[in-house]
């Protein structure tokens, strides 16, 4: 498939310290980025502009669900194939793009979605109390959409276009992780999950939730839930 | 009448008036505030009723009653201010994602 057809949607909010190395492999890789930039505060906005890619601006600072979401809309207006979600923060690998776009692209999946406990190695990369949080996560996911998976937090997930078309975002912070899960489960899409390596620096360690929000992002889902 | 159940009772008036217009729009609300507001000025004006009441539901005293009605009423409150937040949000979110997009689009064809 034509790489220009595979969207990376790239939430980004205050990350111009990174932002850059982030995206050049994305683009040697010819594929078709698309950056939101959340109200950065910073020069976020005049870092992308020597760059190729598109740059949605939202002019206040709304959360990374919604950013998403914004990113997926978009895609999909300009005709996206396979919609890529990857964190800005450096994160992720773009050499596994290939390896979880590839059962979306042969239809042997709508949703694949990335893992970090499928292989041992990346499993011991991972800080031990994120560890125990991440296993919580999945735990209360799997009892509350019945899907059952290894890593339900990864934000690192490839969307056929039929199954982007199926999933709205309504959570606008962190909870948007258990809710895509959810909306998998009740769209009855099928998913795979892929293993994926995530880099853990000091930098994105930095910028990464505290256990406290885990907390508000467990409360925003269950009241998301119940609300809407 | 005495000087605290006259306070009480100015303050029970300020409240009333001010949340009707706030849900000036949700009869159920409203209805909510009238009924409230129709036990309290009971009990500000008859005391020992709010004790009487307090003994027929088994809490003990009238204070006691009232406090955890209080509790209920506010809780009430704050589940409808945030669902009420979050419909704001959920407007405020879809504002923004509309004009960023059509921003993007027309730099789009802006593009040579």
């Amino acid at each position: 498939m034509d790489p220009e057809k595979i969207f990376i949607i790239v939430p980004s909010y205050n990350e111009a310290a990174v932002i850059q190395q982030t995206l050049r492999p994305l683009l040697d890789c010819g594929y078709r980025v698309v950056v939101v930039d959340d109200g950065s505060t910073d020069n976020t906005g005049s870092q992308l502009q020597c760059l190729p890619v598109t740059c949605i601006q939202h002019i206040m600072n709304l959360g990374q669900g919604a950013a998403l979401q914004t990113g997926m809309t978009y895609a999909l207006c300009q005709g996206a194939e396979i919609i890529v979600h990857f964190d800005a923060d450096g994160q992720h690998n773009h050499r596994d793009i290939t390896r979880l776009v590839q059962p979306v692209l042969e239809g042997r999946a709508d949703v694949a979605l990335g893992s970090r406990f499928l292989n041992k190695e990346h499993i011991r990369e991972i800080p031990p109390l994120k560890r125990i949080l991440l296993r919580l996560a999945t735990l209360f996911t799997i009892i509350v959409s019945g899907i059952r998976l290894t890593d339900t937090h990864n934000g690192f997930r490839a969307f056929s276009r039929a199954a982007a078309q199926r999933i709205t975002i309504h959570e606008n912070g962190m909870a948007h992780a258990s809710e895509i899960i959810h909306a998998i489960a009740r769209a009855k899409l099928s998913y795979i999950e892929i293993p994926v390596r995530i880099v853990y620096t000091q930098y994105s360690r930095t910028k990464g939730q505290s256990i406290f929000n885990s907390i508000n992002i467990l409360f925003d889902f269950i009241l998301g839930r119940f609300l809407r | 009448m005495m000087v605290i159940q006259a306070v009480l009772f100015v303050l029970l008036c300020v409240a009333a008036v001010i949340f009707c217009k706030y849900f000036s729009h949700h009869m159920a609300g409203r209805l909510l505030v009238l009924a409230i507001g129709l036990v309290l000025f009971v009990f500000i004006l008859f005391p020992p009723l709010a004790h009487r009441a307090a003994w027929l539901l088994g809490v003990g005293r009238g204070v006691d009653l009232i406090f955890y009605l209080a509790h209920a009423f506010l809780l009430i409150l704050v589940g409808m201010l945030y669902i009420k937040q979050k419909k704001q949000q959920a407007i405020i979110t879809e504002l923004i994602r509309n004009i960023s997009i059509d921003r993007a689009h027309r730099q789009d064809n802006h593009r040579p």
